[in-house]
């Protein structure tokens, strides 16, 4: 190989990137995964949706459009930012700025470029609902605008752990997407309130209990998107009171094995486990287990014979 | 941080030999040469040298990911030595190396500061660094115990005439 420029270098990493990639999924999709999954998957599925453009299923037609920005949302928020940064760069490159610079700029457009191919797959899935059930032509603005919602950029992780480098390199580029996010959780916001899934449930049915309940819900589900809400599930400081109090043992299946707890082992093993357990489910036994083996202990036979005499 | 010297580079080689697993020695070289803009001719007479006397010619067009910890260290060294870098930054630098290896590497920090380079070097080696080294700083749980040429830090621990070893343990 002749000298290095960014060029090469450019170009080495995203080969080699595509290389581990194809690796990877190869370990993972062998010819039979390929011949019974994927192939019959792809025709199956292309077929479908060749129907479906061109005869659209009515149940398409019930759908909410504000479900349109679903699919987008968790693509953006799925996305990762690669810089074709590596570990090893700290020995030396580091000390040409213009070529680390160069890999981060090229890094941002390549995963800004990924970004939009995967968008355009989507909404080459989803045209069958937007444009022939929804009437969206092609020009609208939603698919511009849904086409590029920049991906939450996750900094990158080297494989062993010790990529600080990298990620501090990364850091000034992970602003990029707070822009982009924040026009996002506007757009849900919208279409939560006013438009989306839960505006059925506030307006219709007319009674009054029913619109606070979902205006809470339609909140909540803001509120977790802007991430100021906390889970009602963590938040959660007090204990959990105890409903009721127990007095006699509670015996569920196998409880043999509780009984063969501290040497009392049944010597008719199971069943003598089970009929120990019938007997307390069904109030025979008084009081509770430690009772139940001392009064064993006092008679001095095994659990088994107490329990057949008994 | 800024460095001193004519050019102000520097070459670092951590404890962990970081390495790019996918390129051989020979393409590490030319990588750190284009890097610094070295001149190609000067490059291959340079490498050739450093590789025959590290003892890495025969490997040179092989990929470094079956190499041992001592041989990667050395291709990291071979890196810094045929740039002409004005600081070096070890971090135990002997560790994993073979004692052929070793004096090598100590002829070659030698040659090095003969030319005017900077070496800073942490090691918890201190005989080696108590032959090699004109300066030592001294630290014990994250603090500085003493600092100085040798003379300053067996007068710091009171051990007139006792080696670096025997200071350390008399300081901590």
């Amino acid at each position: 190989m002749a000298s290095w420029n960014l060029s090469t270098l450019i170009r080495t990493r995203v080969a080699r990137h595509w290389r581990v990639q194809y690796r990877m999924w190869k370990t993972a999709l062998d010819w039979t995964v390929w011949l019974y999954f994927i192939v019959p998957g792809l025709a199956v599925g292309g077929g479908i949706w060749l129907d479906w453009w061109r005869e659209p299923p009515l149940w398409l037609a019930g759908l909410h459009e504000g479900w349109m920005a679903a699919p987008f949302a968790v693509l953006a928020m799925s996305g990762r930012l690669r810089v074709f940064l590596e570990d090893a760069d700290v020995l030396f490159l580091r000390q040409r700025p213009a070529w680390e610079r160069g890999l981060k700029a090229f890094g941002i457009a390549y995963s800004f470029g990924m970004h939009l191919v995967s968008a355009a797959l989507v909404l080459s899935l989803l045209s069958v609902w937007m444009v022939r059930t929804a009437g969206l032509e092609w020009a609208h603005p939603s698919y511009a605008g849904q086409a590029c919602f920049v991906p939450a950029f996750r900094p990158p992780v080297s494989r062993d752990g010790r990529g600080d480098d990298v990620r501090r390199n990364a850091d000034q580029v992970l602003l990029a997407p707070v822009g982009p996010r924040a026009a996002m959780v506007r757009v849900s916001r919208h279409f939560i309130r006013c438009r989306g899934p839960f505006a059925p449930l506030a307006g219709a049915g007319g009674g009054g209990g029913a619109a606070p309940f979902a205006g809470s819900l339609a909140e909540g589900a803001v509120e977790r998107l802007d991430g100021r809400a906390v889970h009602p599930a963590i938040s959660l400081d007090e204990p959990r009171r105890a409903r009721g109090r127990i007095r006699k043992p509670v015996l569920a299946c196998g409880s043999e094995r509780r009984m063969a707890c501290g040497g009392m082992r049944p010597d008719g093993g199971r069943l003598a486990g089970r009929a120990a357990g019938r007997s307390v489910r069904t109030g025979i036994l008084e009081g509770d287990l430690q009772t139940f083996r001392q009064k064993v202990k006092k008679s001095g036979r095994t659990i088994s014979k107490f329990l057949s005499d008994y | 941080m800024t460095f001193g010297g004519p050019s102000g580079r520097y070459a670092y080689v951590p404890e962990h030999p970081v390495i790019y697993e996918y390129l051989t020695v020979w393409e590490h070289l030319r990588l750190a040469a284009s890097t610094f803009g070295m001149d190609e001719a000067a490059f291959a007479a340079k490498a050739e040298r450093f590789l025959d006397k590290f003892r890495l010619l025969d490997v040179r067009h092989e990929l470094p990911a079956k190499f041992s910890k001592g041989m990667r260290q050395k291709l990291k060294f071979v890196t810094g030595f045929i740039l002409e870098l004005d600081i070096y930054i070890a971090d135990e630098p002997f560790i994993g190396l073979d004692p052929r290896a070793i004096r090598d590497l100590l002829d070659f920090l030698e040659e090095e500061r003969r030319r005017g380079a900077g070496i800073l070097m942490a090691t918890h080696v201190l005989d080696t660094a108590e032959k090699i080294c004109g300066r030592f700083v001294l630290m014990n749980g994250g603090t500085v115990a003493a600092q100085g040429t040798l003379e300053e830090v067996r007068r710091i621990s009171g051990r007139e005439g006792a080696s670096l070893f025997d200071c350390f343990l008399a300081l901590t």
